[in-house]
């Protein structure tokens, strides 16, 4: 018996049947869906979020644009993250369009530097916003990893940073809604934190291996 | 079914038991091994025992895995001889005769072994398993240094003229048909002489005329431009 023989045996030896995996995409949406909801209640439960916040969808389309943008960015790439984590489900196009729509949504900010969709002004300002974003980031991040962690991610670090990600931006474009509106503010205090989030989502996930080795 | 010539053993004198003149002979055994590996893999396509044709590889592959997930151990060593020729024979093809390609198909099997949950059966099968070997072979290259390292103990003690040797030898394996063809002429020579051929990159940036920083960049983008040739192919 050759090497490669011996090789093939030794993994087919004592075969433990596994279980089929779930439908990646539903999980997908049922982790945005439980983030997006724990993220809300947490910021709820902190501080009031700011006054007539809602209603400024209304009275502004560009502000309802820019949150309806955030929402579909943030699903997109926490979508593609699970399916990243199954070898040959993930296509390319998918992943560059994710990445594309964050960079789309993040840039009606830096347009708001010159033409906010909004009035800018401090109504509502949480006095501890940014720390507030990278908090509330962890759960999901650890969620999702924990549940991203069961398939087979090829590129780890990747995946990890997408799933750190769509974590980060999550509190990030609910802040909008809770803190105050001046895209210079959001950029600094809340797109910033979020972002950095994506390092440490990967530090975390680093540790957290799926089999125990770094 | 088929099973492959290429003897095990002689892998792994050339990974490091042997010294440079040694595995340079053994090198050439299984280069010659190799290809009657891999006629009989490749360029018989009419034996239904080699390589049949894909759709039905395809099918028969993904009922295998399906019965190999529900624990069938008889099953599962089917599919994985079968993918283990397939893997050597679409890594030949695609680096020429090396001595690593032993490694590159186990670690590749290993990773079927831990990804066989993802696997879902209505989904078509190659796409799944193709993805894996490509991704394990960028990994391998990327990673791979334990036979560098063993390389250099023996060529401490070698005149500068056997590396010369084996250096135009494994030159000699690369054609322009195979994937290393594709690549510049620049990058392939710092991928070759530091991947493939063992030396530090100290030592290739001697040979080569250049710093030892520039040889770990101009590697680096082999590797980067090698995945986008593969992802271009599929």
């Amino acid at each position: 018996m050759n090497n490669r023989e011996s090789y093939i045996a030794e993994l087919s030896q004592n075969l433990v049947p596994v279980k089929r995996m779930p439908n990646v995409n539903l999980l997908g949406v049922i982790w945005f869906t439980v983030s997006v909801i724990y993220v809300i209640a947490q910021i709820h439960f902190y501080d009031p979020i700011r006054p007539g916040a809602f209603s400024q969808t209304i009275s502004s389309p560009r502000f309802l644009f820019e949150s309806l943008l955030g929402i579909v960015a943030i699903c997109w790439v926490g979508l593609q993250t699970f399916r990243d984590a199954v070898p040959g489900l993930q296509k390319h196009s998918f992943m560059i369009g994710g990445y594309l729509l964050i960079a789309i949504w993040l840039s009606q900010y830096v347009i708001g530097l010159i033409s906010p969709a909004l009035e800018p002004s401090t109504l509502g300002k949480r006095d501890f916003c940014q720390y507030e974003t990278m908090i509330y980031s962890l759960p999901p991040i650890c969620l999702g990893w924990f549940l991203i962690r069961r398939f087979y991610p090829l590129e780890p670090v990747r995946t990890a940073a997408s799933i750190s990600l769509a974590s980060g931006m999550i509190p990030a474009l609910y802040m909008q809604f809770a803190c105050m509106y001046d895209p210079s503010h959001i950029l600094m205090f809340h797109i910033a934190p979020g972002l950095l989030m994506v390092l440490v989502g990967v530090a975390i996930t680093w540790y957290w291996q799926p089999d125990g080795s770094k | 079914m088929y099973k492959s010539s290429t003897p095990c053993s002689v892998v792994e004198t050339f990974n490091g038991r042997g010294s440079v003149q040694q595995n340079l002979h053994y090198g050439i055994v299984i280069f010659a091994c190799s290809i009657v590996a891999n006629e009989e893999v490749v360029f018989k396509k009419g034996d239904t025992k080699g390589m049949p044709k894909q759709q039905s590889d395809s099918a028969r592959w993904s009922s295998l895995m399906v019965r190999a997930q529900q624990g069938s151990e008889s099953d599962y060593q089917q599919l994985l001889t079968e993918l283990a020729n397939v893997i050597h024979a679409y890594l030949r093809k695609r680096f020429g005769n090396q001595p690593f390609l032993e490694d590159c198909v186990q670690e590749s099997l290993l990773a079927i072994h831990k990804a066989r949950h993802t696997y879902d059966p209505q989904r078509p099968f190659r796409p799944w398993f193709f993805t894996i070997v490509r991704h394990k072979m960028i990994d391998y290259l990327r990673h791979k240094k334990s036979y560098q390292r063993v390389i250099k103990y023996h060529q401490q003690e070698k005149a500068v003229r056997e590396q010369q040797v084996k250096r135009d030898m494994m030159e000699d394996t690369i054609d322009n048909d195979n994937l290393l063809g594709e690549l510049p002429p620049r990058y392939r020579m710092a991928l070759t002489l530091t991947k493939l051929a063992g030396f530090t990159n100290a030592e290739a940036a001697k040979q080569l005329g250049i710093s030892e920083g520039a040889v770990k960049v101009r590697v680096y983008r082999a590797i980067n431009k090698l995945r986008q040739i593969i992802e271009a192919e599929d």
